[in-house]
């Protein structure tokens, strides 16, 4: 308890909260206030999170105590029900519901969905992006998907999601990187090139000269307030300009 | 669920059941909680929780909504029932204006949910801010 209330007290506002800030707002503005305090905003939201947590943590226990690590509807309506199980609902004196749909938490849920206005998030949320934000996170689904079809089939499928690093063929043309696979073919292709250079190349070798098969261009120095000789040895002094190829 | 079932005995309370469960579940799929599914998601993940199932992040959501939803609206009573202080005629619009929620609304709302909300009684501004004024003379 004593922790609860220190997190609670120097919980830094990160970019969750924040959002599910707004959507508490959101929704106190749907039932009618005009404004809210900040300190009971936040309070609400913490509470918002709690609830979350406390759903998703029961949840877990019930698929766990029954031998499974993926919950399924029962686990969240079993959550949902003990949760609800202060204010009191009708059959809660049943340790469980019969069946889910006789469950009056559930059915408070149904009818929820049919009546409740939808009001959507104010702002789509941003893809979601690794802590080195040059990866992509899979969702739980991709990541299923991967152990289970992928490559990683002796992965367990209960280990997090791993970060699988998507770098687009421009990023790879920007940094100037060949992967080593690659760099073997791109060697064949210039190996393949027109036969006058492999001439030319075969005389460079032969001759054992380092020769320039571009021209160069023009490069033009200026030097100001220093004294010049010119090439017929006089000095003029001052900027002077000499061109020459290098 | 069972066909073979439903097949012999269309009027058993079971299939009904599970008829509704289906179709809510679907409805889940259309229906857009004011909490997103990536931020269910990540609280979900955070403490342990993993279904493939899109519909249950969403039933989360809903049953989250719902409950933050019941919270405000009882702190929105207590509101509506405080007496107002200005008593002025025409301050109707005041009035509306005054739909605000604030700690004391919400602690007491709360407290039916089985949360205890305790926030400082006050600020003191000052050391001699809560004293009696006989005792600040002195």
């Amino acid at each position: 308890m004593r922790e609860d209330k220190i997190c609670a007290a120097t919980a830094a506002p990160n970019f969750s909260f924040t959002q599910a800030r707004v959507a508490v707002a959101q929704i106190c503005q749907s039932i009618g206030y005009k404004g809210a305090e900040r300190p009971a905003l936040e309070a609400l939201t913490d509470i918002a999170t709690r609830y979350l947590k406390a759903i998703a943590k029961l949840s877990a226990e019930s698929a766990n105590s029954s031998g499974r690590t993926e919950s399924n509807l029962f686990d969240i309506a079993a959550a949902i029900e003990d949760l609800a199980s202060v204010q009191g609902f009708d059959g809660s004196w049943r340790v469980r519901s019969r069946s889910v749909w006789r469950s009056a938490a559930i059915r408070d849920l149904m009818k929820c969905v049919k009546y409740m206005d939808q009001i959507p998030f104010a702002q789509p949320s941003p893809p979601r992006v690794s802590c080195s934000g040059r990866g992509r996170v899979l969702s739980i689904r991709d990541n299923s998907l991967w152990y289970n079809e992928g490559k990683l089939k002796h992965v367990p499928r209960w280990l997090p999601a791993v970060e699988v690093e998507v770098l687009g063929e421009e990023e790879e043309k920007r940094r100037g990187e060949v992967k080593w696979e690659e760099g073997f073919e791109r060697e064949e292709a210039a190996n393949l090139g027109s036969s006058e250079m492999k001439k030319l190349k075969r005389e460079c070798y032969d001759e054992d000269v380092e020769q320039v098969l571009v021209k160069r261009g023009k490069v033009r120095f200026k030097i100001g307030n220093v004294g010049m000789f010119k090439g017929n040895g006089e000095n003029n002094g001052g900027g002077e300009e000499e061109d020459g190829g290098c | 669920m069972n066909g073979q079932t439903s097949h012999q005995q269309p009027k058993d309370g079971r299939h009904d059941d599970d008829t509704a469960l289906t179709e809510f579940l679907a409805s889940l799929m259309d229906f857009t909680p004011t909490i997103p599914d990536e931020l269910v998601e990540h609280y979900l993940a955070k403490s342990g929780f993993q279904c493939p199932d899109t519909r249950l992040t969403r039933l989360v959501a809903v049953a989250t909504q719902k409950f933050i939803a019941d919270v405000a609206t009882d702190a929105l009573q207590q509101c509506k029932a405080r007496p107002a202080v200005i008593k002025d005629k025409r301050d109707k619009q005041q009035k509306e204006k005054r739909l605000i929620l604030t700690m004391e609304d919400l602690s007491k709302a709360l407290r039916e949910y089985g949360v205890n909300v305790k926030h400082q009684e006050y600020f003191a501004d000052t050391p001699s801010a809560g004293l009696d004024p006989a005792s600040r003379d002195e």
